[in-house]
């Protein structure tokens, strides 16, 4: 009776056999094993490393809670500090006070300024002048943003007094502060919750009722802000967790308890404020990491399953393997009466062992791999090295594919030569049914993969992770279909010739027993191969297309504050190793047509288009590169004004109508360099017919060009002022000043809507001293007396639209088409557009509804409608040396961002590094089970090639030929199989291979993902394994024809 | 007076040891023989007696310890590996107790190998094998592979298959040996009747009467010696 001891003894008379089959049970199952690591511990850290690398703020909880008395302040503080460090309780969290006062107005009654108290400042501001408050005691010690000194024309040591708080219950006593220190904002620190944005100044903030030029924050200790009794408009209270002790569990219970805290706020704060809140951007920046890791585990899972089903038909090959060597023996067993159950717990028996010992080698070895591959440079820089880490669920998974490989592969040797006989109808049918039916299957899956929108999911994506190995199955299942008709073909081709190799080898390769398993494990390999170099390829040129259309361009600095000449000066020093610079308007617009979704809003972004094909990155949806996109799109000609001598003193002269006392006030719009436009106001002076020496309140900065010039008529317009126009002449000298631009037209024109002004003209001419600017109206006195008078004069023609090239998304959002007008508004000013063209995306505004225009066009029509403060909200550069990227950070002017680095993030951020680590190992695991399966396919069937080698030999056939004969079968049957995983490999990454891409949120990626073939991995790849398959079946036919002497003839069946 | 036909096999001597000290078996001893050409010879012998080891020596399978062998005038324990390849092609033809065939092709293939060794023109190679297998009462299976044939019907297919190469000695193994007595009378008949239509010299190996009955000369081996 076949027992224990006939399993042992046979294990170990086919202890070679044996061998191979338990190295590819261990094999498969460490496979199985790396990827439950991938899928546990490393999925953990990636998940910890990335929080550890987010930033604080997206991580941060913040209490917010609106108009507080003075003297309610402290109470609401510790109530808003307990709220959110009960919230943040097992985080270990930083929490953070900010306080602004409500607005009070400036001395001339017309600007208004805040006060703020802020914990830890120096960690949110670079001090550039003076020192940090201190103290209590008015005046009080108080530090600003450089832009307010520089409007307010203030310098350290100077006081201002803000005077009473504007609004209902306003206090009613003044604040004196003195000015110790300015500073700029530093990015990522919460400037914007400011009131302004840390911009310092806006010059028509609303606080819902009226809009005044504001100016703030004074930032003044916290005793001092105390002390002022001022109310307060706004407190923030900040936590921050730890990011090292942060874990997924404790931040998710952070998130459930938002709305909670958000009512213990409310409560404890009762009648002493009139708005709270609790907000975080926790939960979205959860989102984001869990959507990251889904991605990646489904990536994994993808590894996972393509290694399963291919390791399936290993199991199955090796079985049929083992069941021919043993055929004899169970012929002769079942001859003796061994019935069915005795040999299936024979199988099982030896099941159990093979699986074992799998197992012993199994763990270990998965744990090791593991642990290696977590040490890769790109897995290590991810944060993700590990050391080997057995754990329980390493162990199960092992076991459970061991005993399923084993059991698999046992049971294919359970039947007789006598079970099997003719196909079955059924089975034919059955076999036959499988390939349409997983086609069918797989083409669901595509079909949903195809049609669906993804989205930031934490449960993974079933037809994101099953589509891959669907496809795969069922293409080669179908594919290898073929290979038996070519080899028929061939053979019957080849019957007719004279020669013996070309028509045996043939004969031999379409007869081939279990040649359709063989066929669908090395074809399948192949294809797995393909498929992962080359979604591998896709994905990284996906991240890399996302970055720049994230970035736009090569490196942004997106300003924390507006910039003026000063800072246009700093980027241009400090980018002196890149291609190209350019400042850029990159806002939110206001489009009239817009319906789209409300937090969706459509993006200006204005670029110099002079340079645009070296600053843009992106795709430009055709052949054209950017700067053919983008060409039309600059205002011609271009103008660089008036250049304004240093030093030289600007005189202004004109004449009161009589019985009026007029004055005015200039601002000049000065364009340094790298057009970058500032304005510059001026002292009032009056039109008293004498010249007056223009004082300007800010420096003009060198090398400035005057291209613009506003006049602000005020005054005494005379006891009875005429009802027919009066003509007025104003005239500046600007000595030393040169016209640039030669032929320059000033023009200029009223601003108000309705306006006292009439029949406006200005005028340049060239005088000895420089040049000299006239600008000459008639003005309604009567009218004027009423509103005054806003004139601007310009030194470019009137805009009457900017043109813009318009995203896809906006197109589908308005239904715009090129040449259409759109009205917009960019901040408070109304524009036209003019659609001169549809991109798939505008650089910087991925998937958004989006305009891009040029930097200059937009500032003539932001200057034609009056509006002069700067716009420029970022600097782009192109092509920045390592110096110019250390530079710009250096500067401290905003946050830089460069797209090498969002791809680095994007590629090998702790949760994003492991999916072309995933893919890669599938490369390597398809061609390991490839050269598996040609092991399969070639080593065990020695005896049967061993016998018609003897018989060859015998017939004449020599030992060279006989080699060849073996090698010309193996390439007879390796080539066309090769062929048809190469190309199922091929059509399922078109098919596939851009729906697999998700973005780091996600979501679907923008731009598009399309297929990136790396020619040059895969004909290594390809050419790599067809050689290792060539030499091993050149190798084994050797083997075969050494031990195929003709003397043996007598014994060969 | 005609001059005397050189024999086609010349034994001299022939010695054959398997093994080496104690375990050593001598399966032929100093063994000498002419067979004539045209000669049917039927080696007769028990089990293990050496009748195997005497034929695949004859077909350069094997190499003798002494003695010579010349087949046809070539000394056949001298040629080196592409030599007995070239011998077995053109000069000698086997036909073993287990056939010996290729399982993938089919009856007419198998009967055509000989002649795709030597890259003889199709159409040529076709009427050969048509002939053959007309000669061993099988054309009708011409299309069928090993596994569709009876024992019979495969030893048949050996047997066309050993005489496509008109080769000059055929060597043939047991060729009854696990056929039944009415398909080895048969194929013994076959056998004779080949022999003489092709003119080929034959050296069988059996422990079948009727082949012995049929052969033009009988060799006894006993104990690694040979009889008659």
């Amino acid at each position: 009776m076949p027992g224990l001891v006939l399993v042992l003894r046979r294990a170990w008379v086919q202890r070679r056999l044996l061998t191979s089959v338990v190295a590819l049970v261990a094999a498969a199952a460490a496979l199985v094993g790396v990827c439950t690591l991938l899928l546990g511990p490393t999925s953990e850290r990636g998940f910890q490393v990335a929080v550890e690398r987010t930033e604080p703020s997206d991580l941060a909880v913040t209490a917010y809670v609106v108009e507080v008395a003075g003297g309610d302040v402290p109470a609401v503080r510790h109530d808003a500090e307990r709220v959110v460090g009960d919230l943040l309780t097992g985080t270990d969290p930083t929490l953070q006070t900010t306080a602004t006062s409500r607005l009070r107005l400036l001395a001339d009654g017309d600007r208004q300024a805040y006060l703020s108290m802020t914990d830890g400042l120096p960690s949110r501001a670079v001090l550039l002048s003076g020192r940090w408050p201190a103290g209590s005691g008015a005046p009080y010690e108080a530090a600003v943003p450089a832009s307010t000194a520089r409007l307010l024309g203030l310098g350290l040591g100077d006081q201002v007094v803000l005077g009473r708080e504007i609004g209902l219950g306003g206090l009613d006593e003044p604040v004196r502060v003195v000015l110790v220190g300015t500073f700029r904002p530093r990015a990522h620190a919460g400037w914007d919750r400011d009131l302004l944005a840390g911009a310092g100044y806006s010059p028509a903030y609303s606080n819902g009722l009226d809009a005044a030029p504001t100016y703030g924050p004074f930032v003044v200790a916290e005793q001092s802000f105390l002390e002022s009794g001022s109310s307060v408009g706004g407190l923030r209270v900040t936590g921050t967790p730890d990011r090292a002790r942060a874990s997924d569990h404790s931040l998710q219970g952070v998130v459930d308890g938002l709305g909670d805290a958000a009512d213990a706020l409310a409560s404890s704060a009762g009648d002493r404020a009139r708005i709270t809140r609790v907000a975080s951007d926790l939960s979205a920046t959860l989102d984001r990491l869990h959507a990251q890791r889904a991605g990646t585990r489904a990536t994994v899972l993808v590894v996972l399953l393509l290694g399963a089903a291919l390791a399936a038909a290993a199991a199955l090959l090796a079985g049929w393997s083992v069941a021919a060597v043993r055929e004899d023996e169970r012929d002769l067993l079942v001859a003796m009466g061994l019935g069915r159950r005795q040999r299936v717990a024979a199988a099982a028996a030896e099941a159990l062992l093979l699986s074992a010992v799998a197992t012993v080698v199994a763990v270990p070895s998965a744990a090791l791999v593991h642990a290696r591959l977590t040490h890769l440079p790109d897995l290590a820089a991810g944060g993700l090295a590990q050391g080997p880490t057995p754990t329980r669920s390493l162990l199960a998974a092992v076991v459970a594919t061991a005993v399923l490989l084993t059991a698999t592969l046992v049971s294919t040797t359970l039947g007789t030569s006598a079970d099997r006989g003719p196909a079955t109808r059924r089975g034919l049918v059955a076999r036959l049914g499988a390939g349409p039916l997983l086609l069918v299957v797989a083409g669901a899956a595509w079909w949903q993969l195809r049609s669906q929108v993804p989205s930031p999911s934490d449960t993974g994506d079933v037809a994101l992770t099953s589509a891959p190995v669907l496809a795969v199955a069922a293409l080669t299942v179908l594919g290898v279909r073929v290979v038996p008709v070519l080899l028929d073909r061939a053979a019957a081709t080849a019957g007719r010739s004279r020669g013996l190799a070309w028509s045996l080898s043939t004969q031999q390769a379409a007869r081939r027993p279990h040649s359709g398993t063989a066929m669908v494990l090395v074809a399948g390999a192949v294809a797995a191969a393909v498929l992962g170099l080359a979604l591998r390829s896709t994905w990284v040129q996906s991240q890399s297309d996302q970055a720049d259309l994230r970035v736009g361009t090569d490196l942004s600095l997106a300003l924390a504050a507006p910039a003026g000449p000063v800072e246009a000066v700093q980027v241009e020093q400090a980018t002196t190793g890149s291609a190209a610079a350019s400042p850029v308007v990159h806002r939110p617009l206001a489009l009239g047509r817009f319906v789209g979704d409300p937090d969706a809003r459509p993006v200006l972004v204005a670029v110099d288009t002079h340079q645009a094909g070296a600053l843009l990155r992106g795709r430009t949806g055709d052949d054209r590169d950017w700067s053919q996109v983008t060409a039309g799109l600059a205002p011609a000609p271009s103008v660089a004004g008036v250049g304004l001598a240093d030093g030289g003193t600007a005189r202004l002269r004109g004449d009161s109508p009589p019985g009026a006392a007029l004055t005015v006030v200039l601002t000049a719009v000065v364009q340094d360099a790298s057009d970058v436009l500032a304005a510059v106001p001026a002292a009032p002076l009056p039109l008293d017919g004498t010249a007056h020496e223009v004082r300007w309140l800010g420096p003009l900065g060198d090398g400035v060009g005057l291209v613009g010039l506003r006049l602000e008529l005020d005054g005494y317009a005379g006891e009875d002022p005429p009802a027919s126009p009066t003509e007025i002449s104003v005239v500046i000298d600007l000595p030393g000043a040169s016209a640039q631009d030669a032929g320059a037209a000033w023009r200029v024109k009223p601003l108000q809507q309705q306006s006292p002004v009439a029949g406006a003209q200005a005028s340049l001419r060239t005088t000895a001293s420089g040049s000299e600017l006239a600008a000459t109206f008639g003005l309604d006195l009567e009218y004027f007396s009423y509103t005054g008078a806003d004139l601007l004069a310009t030194a470019f023609p009137a805009t009457a639209s900017v043109p813009v090239v318009v995203s896809q998304a906006l197109v589908d959002a308005v239904g715009a088409r090129t040449g259409d007008e759109l009205a917009a508004v960019v901040g408070d000013t109304e524009l036209t557009l003019e659609v001169q063209g549809v991109v798939p995306a505008v650089p910087s505004a991925p998937g958004q509804a989006a305009v891009l225009a040029d930097l200059d066009a937009l500032d003539r029509a932001l200057l034609d409608a009056g509006r002069l403060d700067p716009v420029v909200d970022s600097w782009w550069v192109a092509q920045p040396s390592s110096a110019d990227v250390v530079g710009l950070r250096d500067l401290g002017l905003g946050e830089v961002t460069t797209r090498s680095e969002v791809v680095q993030q994007l590629t090998r951020g702790p949760l994003r590094v492991p999916v072309p680590a995933a893919l890669l190992a599938l490369v390597a695991l398809a061609v390991a089970l490839l050269l598996a399966g040609t092991w399969l396919v070639l080593g065990p069937e020695r005896q049967r090639r061993t016998a018609e080698v003897v018989r060859l030999r015998a017939l004449g056939l020599s030992r060279r030929d006989a080699r060849r004969l073996l090698l010309a079968e193996h390439v007879a049957f390796f080539v066309p199989t090769f062929a048809v995983g190469v190309l199922v490999g091929v059509v399922a990454t078109l098919l596939l291979g851009p729906h697999l891409v998700r973005s780091d949120l996600g979501t679907a990626p923008v731009p598009v993902p399309v297929v990136a073939w790396p020619w040059s991995a895969e004909l290594v790849l390809v050419g790599t394994v067809v050689l290792a398959t060539v030499t091993l079946a050149a190798v084994l036919g050797a083997l075969h024809v050494r031990a195929s002497d003709p003397s043996r003839m007598r014994g060969v069946r | 007076m005609n001059e005397p036909v050189p024999p086609m096999v010349e034994v001299r001597g022939l010695t054959r040891t398997y093994g080496a000290g104690s375990t050593a078996v001598t399966a032929l001893r100093d063994v000498t023989f002419d067979i004539a050409p045209g000669e049917l010879v039927a080696v007769v012998g028990r089990s293990g007696s050496g009748k195997t080891t005497l034929l695949n020596l004859l077909g350069g399978l094997d190499r003798p310890d002494s003695g010579t062998v010349r087949v046809d005038g070539t000394a056949v324990s001298t040629l080196d590996d592409s030599g007995l390849s070239a011998l077995r092609r053109d000069t000698v033809a086997y036909v073993f107790q287990t056939f010996g065939l290729i399982p993938a092709l089919t009856a007419a293939e198998n009967v055509g190998l000989p002649l795709r060794m030597r890259r003889t023109p199709v159409a040529e190679r076709e009427r050969r094998v048509e002939l053959l297998l007309d000669l061993v009462g099988l054309r009708d299976h011409a299309r069928q592979r090993p596994d569709q044939l009876s024992g019979g019907q495969q030893q048949r297919v050996a047997i066309a298959r050993a005489l496509a190469g008109s080769p000059r000695l055929l060597l043939a193994d047991e060729p009854t040996g696990q056929l039944d007595t009415e398909t080895g009378l048969a194929v013994m008949s076959l056998l004779r009747a080949v022999v003489e239509s092709e003119g080929v010299t034959a050296v069988v190996a059996t422990h079948d009467q009727v082949l012995m009955a049929l052969a033009d000369r009988v060799l006894a081996i006993s104990d690694g010696r040979v009889d008659g």
